[in-house]
């Protein structure tokens, strides 16, 4: 019998006020698995903006709709998997933000920042028309002991 | 979430720690009333924003636009490290004239 992987269970409405209460589990989550505070912020920007395009663009701001998260702590990578009951989008029609053209434009960015902040990123979209945002994070090895026998001085 | 103070024509601006999905649009709406009031010639303090997130960068870009349309600009200043590499990371230090304080940013506009 394989022991299950511990998950984390987060449902929010939809209002923008309740992401910090997944950036806080998060940053937890993170910190408990021995990430780096620079590492764990990025990964929680990341989060960040999965969960804010799911309150805003899957939900539509709408406080009884759900946003859900969930993280799957693995022994090699922590999934962050967000949910919303939206219709969809087609994550390839972002211009890339990174172009002269669209330097000026205001959004198209918060894509770009996931990519950038995680190991791998994926979406699914469900029979409900829900999209489904995985984020996959490597866990880092805990330190070796300092004092092991090859490092001893004779 | 913002404080101004003036420097001639020139509006100095400091924000909140944050910048985010939360807030954004209060800052589209003070960034839009501020130019629409005639200040234009704009100084955004960035000192005390420790977190910036898409939403935010998109108010900022958003007032920018509005200033420059104006006959004025935007101008960046202390940029806190986890906020310069998000600046890098866009590429937005290419858009924005970003200096180290705000007395630097502020006579950058004599």
């Amino acid at each position: 019998m394989t022991t299950p992987e511990p998950t984390i269970h987060v449902r929010i409405g939809s209002r923008f006020e309740d992401i910090e209460l997944v950036d806080l589990v998060a940053a937890a989550a993170l910190t408990h698995l021995g990430f780096e505070e620079e590492v764990a912020d990025k990964v929680c920007l990341a989060i960040r903006e999965a969960v804010a395009n799911a309150v805003q663009h899957g939900n539509r701001l709408e406080p009884d709709k759900i946003t859900q998260v969930v993280l799957a702590i693995g022994k090699e990578d922590l999934e962050i998997e967000i949910k919303d009951e939206g219709g969809g989008f087609d994550p390839e029609s972002v211009p890339n933000p990174l172009a002269a053209e669209n330097l000026l434009k205001p959004t198209g960015r918060g894509i770009f920042l996931m990519r950038r902040f995680v190991d791998a990123i994926d979406f699914e979209f469900d029979d409900s028309g829900a999209t489904v945002v995985k984020l996959r994070k490597r866990i880092p090895e805990p330190p070796k002991p300092s004092n092991s026998e090859s490092e001893v001085e004779i | 979430m913002f404080e101004t103070e003036q420097y001639g024509d020139v509006s100095a601006v400091t924000v909140a720690e944050e910048m985010d999905a939360r807030n954004a649009q209060e800052a589209k709406t003070y960034f839009k009333e501020l130019v629409g009031a005639g200040s234009s010639r704009l100084v955004v303090d960035l000192t005390p924003l420790n977190f910036i997130d898409s939403s935010g960068l998109g108010a900022l870009v958003t007032a920018l636009k509005a200033a420059r349309q104006a006959g004025g600009d935007i101008r960046l200043c202390g940029l806190t490290t986890p906020v310069k590499s998000i600046f890098e990371l866009t590429r937005l230090y290419r858009v924005f004239d970003i200096f180290e304080n705000r007395a630097e940013a502020v006579a950058s506009f004599d």
